[in-house]
């Protein structure tokens, strides 16, 4: 029998009760919409905080920070954000000095003050992260970030200069301002260490609001952190530490930054921690194949269970059509072509199943997208020692791979297979007598 | 009925015992076979009768009573056990089946049931052959194994001179394409159309599309179907399913038909229409037909009438020696 004539077959039978096998291949459906769904929100959201992440974070700078990485001592260590924090070991502001020193490879590095400050002008105030760096330096060093869209970034500023990003500025872009160049606002810290604690006080003058860059500002400037002269971080905050020292690098080689990484470890005694770029987007993307291979795996299970219903329903078909089966071998069917047609019945359950799962789950992933992107600009200003994570606002772009697609597609197929196996091979076993008896 | 029968392996020799009186019977005489089924009270009846009649119950010659009866002497030596190696040494052109001491036993759960004790019958090409039988003769078994749907437990059947029992699943299934099969409850396909229907054995030969559909046209209208041709099953009439059933077995253009019961389930003017269309197949078109019944009537269309008791054939004459 040619293979076009067994699944013309397969599907005649199928048409017959067009009911159970839609039900049958609902199932299919709803395990591959869920896998295609969470596979494709989650690719697309590690797409997001990536390119977020590429913005803020230039790949030929290293982030130095007090504290030995988690993840690896020395080397392209990954996480000075997961710096165990019991070492007494310090960063000042002056060891830029011998970072600067290490290798040919080091362009410059600039120390940053970071604190979590209270910004307020009579009207309205925001929890925010301020860091003091030298503005020469970091116009440098961040030439396309560090860039003013009003005002001015004084080269020598005054110790009032105060530089906030745009979310400062303008967040709903509508015109509502918060803060604006020449206003004078309050910056309020409290210094935690002092016994009791207090707060300290001096008022800025906004000289610039940034561009908008989009991204966490992982490291680099952010839409939502303020800005002050290092040298008046020093004074207010009372400190010659640093929060951490920004190396920027001649090229962004693998080789380079795996080098000068080391070497800034070694110099520390392994008292540091330096991220790279590329170390902080290859964790977070084996962050996320974790988690996606747990969504799919949960997503699988009722893949697992539709397949349960397509042997259960594939076992009573068998019983039903015993006697078509007795009478197909009767006329020369072999039992191999019996063997197929159960089996290309699955297979269009399997493909119909996919094809639609893959076009709900799409669907789905979209519509959850849009819920996500529905967030408020400040639903999750942050208060991150490093960063600030904005978690509203998530312009989720759902990301259909041609590896989910093909492996949707044959995930479906495949369980519909495996699972039609045995009642195909027992409707191929029937002898033709016993089947043709059957009532 | 007090009488009973025993009848030994041989089927030449069978001895009746009624009431005292033991009574052998040799094989030179074919009307015994004959006599056998629903006639053998008759004959027994009448046996004991004679038997009465002399002064001692064993006096009688074996010969003696048949001979009284009005059975007509013997024309066609039995096709017997001893006479089948005779029979496959012979050239096997034109015969189509061949089967020489067949057995079958069953397993009716535990219990070994033999449907077929040794049957030993040849089928020529052209031929039209009645198997006539009481339920339980085992003319059914005898069917499947003919048709290939089953393998015999002992002897050997040769169909198209093939020897049934060697062959694989996947050759059996080969053969049963060269076999027209046609049952008494039709069993067509609900879901198909007659055209599909009939489509279905030439699709399973691997037929194109375009040959099957000309080809199944052409079937349905040799059985008076032209017009019923996209009709499903439950939209036609028992006989017109069975003239489907008929065009089906005929799609490949089989070595012989085998029809089991073809009429069992129609009523008996439609019944006649069939046989009239199977006789027609056999005459004009020359198709080799082997059918099953268990009605007289029917198997006197046939050219020759084979009996079945208990798993062995009991006579094998041409049409017309039989009264």
């Amino acid at each position: 029998m040619r293979t076009r004539d067994v699944f013309g077959y397969s599907f005649s039978a199928i048409k017959l009760r067009k009911l159970r096998a839609g039900l049958t291949t609902l199932g299919v459906v709803i395990g591959i919409a869920a896998i295609v769904a969470l596979l494709s929100i989650t690719t697309g959201l590690q797409n997001t905080i990536t390119s977020q992440l590429e913005t803020g974070l230039a790949t030929d700078t290293l982030i130095v920070s007090p504290g030995r990485s988690f993840f690896s001592e020395g080397g392209a260590g990954i996480g000075g954000g997961f710096g165990d924090g019991t070492s007494d070991f310090k960063l000042f502001i002056n060891d830029t000095e011998t970072i600067n020193a290490l290798s040919p490879d080091i362009e410059m590095s600039v120390a940053r003050i970071q604190r979590t400050i209270y910004i307020q002008t009579p009207e309205r105030g925001f929890l925010i992260n301020v860091i003091g760096v030298d503005f020469a330096e970091y116009t440098n060093l961040y030439s396309s970030t560090f860039v003013a869209e009003s005002g001015a970034i004084n080269v020598n500023p005054e110790n009032s200069d105060v530089v906030i990003g745009k979310t400062l500025h303008d967040p709903w872009e509508n015109g509502t301002l918060l803060f604006n160049v020449n206003d004078a606002v309050e910056i309020i810290w409290t210094n935690a260490t002092a016994r009791p604690p207090k707060n300290e006080s001096y008022t800025g003058q906004i000289t610039a609001v940034l561009g908008e860059i989009g991204g966490f500002g992982f490291g680099g400037p952010s839409d939502m952190g303020g800005y002050i002269p290092i040298s008046q971080a020093q004074s207010f905050f009372d400190t010659n530490e640093c929060s951490q020292i920004v190396v920027k690098l001649a090229n962004s080689d693998q080789a380079t930054i795996d080098n000068v990484s080391e070497l800034i470890s070694d110099a520390f005694n392994g008292e540091v921690s330096v991220i790279s770029s590329t170390a902080v987007l290859n964790l977070l993307s084996s962050v996320f194949s974790v988690i996606q291979l747990f969504l799919a795996g949960i997503a699988a299970i009722s893949l697992l269970v539709a397949g349960i219903g397509i042997m259960n329903i594939m076992i009573v078909s068998l019983i039903e059509r015993t006697r078509e089966i007795g009478i197909l071998k009767a006329l020369g069917m072999k039992s191999r072509t019996v063997l197929m047609i159960f089996l290309g019945e699955s297979v269009i359950i399997g493909l119909i199943g996919a094809v639609l799962g893959i076009g709900s789950g799409w669907v789905l992933a979209n519509i959850v997208a849009i819920i996500f992107s529905g967030g408020g600009p400040f639903a999750g200003i942050g208060g991150g020692q490093t960063s600030g994570v904005g978690g509203g606002g998530l312009d989720i772009i759902p990301v259909l791979t041609p590896t989910v697609l093909i492996g949707a597609l044959g995930f479906g197929i495949g369980v519909s297979v495996i699972f039609a196996l045995y009642p195909a091979w027992r409707a191929s076993k029937l002898k033709p007598v016993e089947a043709l008896r059957y009532e | 009925m007090s009488d009973e029968d025993e009848r030994n392996e041989e089927r030449s020799r069978i001895s009746v015992r009624i009431g005292e009186v033991q009574v052998e019977l040799e094989g030179t005489y074919d009307n015994i076979k004959k006599l056998m089924d629903k006639e053998l009270f008759d004959f027994a009846k009448g046996l004991q009768e004679t038997t009465e009649q002399l002064p001692s119950s064993t006096g009688i010659t074996p010969e003696a009573a048949p001979k009284e009866k009005t059975v007509p002497p013997p024309t066609k030596p039995l096709t017997t056990a001893k006479t089948s190696p005779q029979l496959s040494s012979m050239p096997t052109m034109g015969k189509i089946v061949e089967a020489a001491n067949l057995k079958k036993t069953y397993m009716l759960g535990k219990i070994p049931v033999e449907a077929l004790r040794g049957v030993n019958l040849e089928v020529e090409s052209g031929d039209f052959i009645a198997i006539l039988g009481p339920s339980g003769s085992g003319k059914s078994t005898m069917l499947n194994l003919v048709g290939a749907l089953d393998k015999p437990t002992a002897g050997t059947l040769l169909i198209d001179g093939v020897d049934v029992s060697k062959l694989s699943d996947n050759q059996l299934s080969d053969l049963r394409r060269r076999v027209g099969f046609v049952f008494q409850f039709f069993n067509l396909i609900p879901r198909l159309t007659a055209r599909d229907n009939v489509e279905l054995s030439l699709s399973i030969a691997g037929i194109g599309k375009a040959e099957r559909k000309k080809r199944a046209e052409e079937l349905l209208e040799t059985v008076g179907l032209k017009e019923r041709i996209n009709h499903k099953p439950a939209e036609l009439s028992g006989g017109q399913q069975q003239r489907v059933a008929i065009a089906r077995a005929l799609a490949n253009n089989p070595r012989f038909l085998l029809l089991d019961e073809p009429t069992g389930n129609i009523d008996s003017r439609t019944a006649r229409e069939i046989m009239k269309l199977v006789k027609r197949l056999n005459e004009e078109q020359g198709v080799t037909i082997i059918m099953v019944t268990h009605d007289q009537h029917l198997a006197r269309e046939a050219k020759r009438i084979v009996q079945m008791f208990d798993g062995v054939i009991t006579s094998d004459v041409a049409n017309g020696e039989l009264t």
